[in-house]
């Protein structure tokens, strides 16, 4: 946990070396097309993976990237460096995330069936964790996983959601407890699963 | 747990892992970690979690700049250079078609970063 570097689940982009979000955002309102193209090839991964991990389908992920990025472009004159340009464009993204539920609500009330999650080739453990997810409540699911697949800060969260920084750190505390319940009595019941949540994971034993 | 065997609550632990403490703080929970089997117990049940988490691999998406991306890039740079060569870059933002996507016009999300406030994103309750 904690800021880490970047994985498939956390993969924002960006190394001490590297020249920062917000002056390559800053250099694009200038007038640059490579500070556009590096944001495009830093974040194009990380909001795909927020918007598939959400939607469950590839292929409106990948536009609804397409569409976040065209919003920097027309919004680019007005950005000011007050925000962190990764919160910048997860706000974005949660807007476009907002505005496709909507019309998929809107569908549905219309009689209209909306696309069913796509779970071909998907492994099992995770269709088991996506399982696990959909048990917790939308607002406490949104605000774990901002945490953890985009690593965004309790501020960050709380910036993007407009609530306080404590709400931010007792929701997640909650949601993390129960998604460990949910995946401990699945593991019970379908021993062939394997779980990390109760047990230390390889990867972290003996860090304690 | 009690609060008298455990100087740090569970919620602060939590808040250590995801580096979120003040340094007093952290040194505090870290010290009291060192020495408590039930809290090392929680602290690897909240890593658990976030294992299972970080293995929600997805795959990648397509490669290179789609086409409509790269036009309108070109066509916002092209005003761009157009207004820098009239001295009017301060009327950039002025233009009715540089709104971006529904910012600025109600889909939520306060863009402080472009000067413009709106409501909240809100997570719907499905």
């Amino acid at each position: 946990m904690g800021k880490t570097p970047p994985n498939d689940c956390a993969d924002s982009a960006g190394a001490p070396t590297m020249t920062s979000d917000e002056a390559l955002m800053l250099e694009f309102q200038g007038g640059s097309r490579a500070a556009f193209e590096e944001l495009f090839a830093r974040y194009r991964k990380p909001l795909y993976g927020f918007f598939v991990r959400r939607l469950n389908n590839p292929e409106r992920a990948e536009d609804l990237v397409q569409e976040a990025f065209l919003a920097v472009i027309r919004a680019a004159s007005r950005y000011e460096p007050r925000a962190l340009v990764r919160t910048y464009l997860y706000g974005i993204a949660l807007n476009l995330l907002a505005a496709e539920r909507r019309k998929f609500l809107t569908s549905s009330a219309l009689g209209q069936s909306a696309p069913e999650p796509k779970t071909d080739g998907t492994p099992e453990c995770v269709l088991w964790v996506q399982q696990a997810m959909e048990k917790l409540d939308s607002p406490d699911r949104e605000i774990l996983m901002l945490r953890e697949c985009e690593q965004l800060s309790y501020s960050d969260i709380a910036e993007l959601l407009r609530i306080p920084v404590n709400t931010v750190r007792s929701r997640l505390f909650r949601s993390r407890l129960a998604l460990k319940s949910y995946l401990e009595s699945e593991a019970k019941t379908n021993p062939a699963l394997r779980t990390n949540a109760g047990q230390p994971h390889p990867r972290t034993r003996g860090m304690q | 747990m009690s609060a008298n065997r455990h100087p740090i609550e569970q919620e602060e632990l939590m808040a250590y892992l995801d580096g979120e403490l003040p340094t007093h703080k952290a040194t505090e929970a870290l010290s009291h970690l060192e020495l408590c089997p039930e809290c090392q117990t929680l602290v690897a049940d909240f890593r658990g979690v976030s294992q299972e988490l970080m293995d929600w691999e997805v795959e990648s998406p397509g490669a290179g700049i789609p086409e409509e991306i790269n036009a309108a890039l070109g066509e916002r740079l092209q005003k761009r250079q157009a207004a820098s060569g009239k001295g009017q870059l301060a009327e950039i933002g002025k233009q009715s078609d540089d709104e971006p996507l529904g910012l600025g016009r109600g889909l939520g999300y306060p863009l402080r970063g472009c000067g413009t406030e709106v409501n909240a994103y809100q997570p719907q309750s499905e």
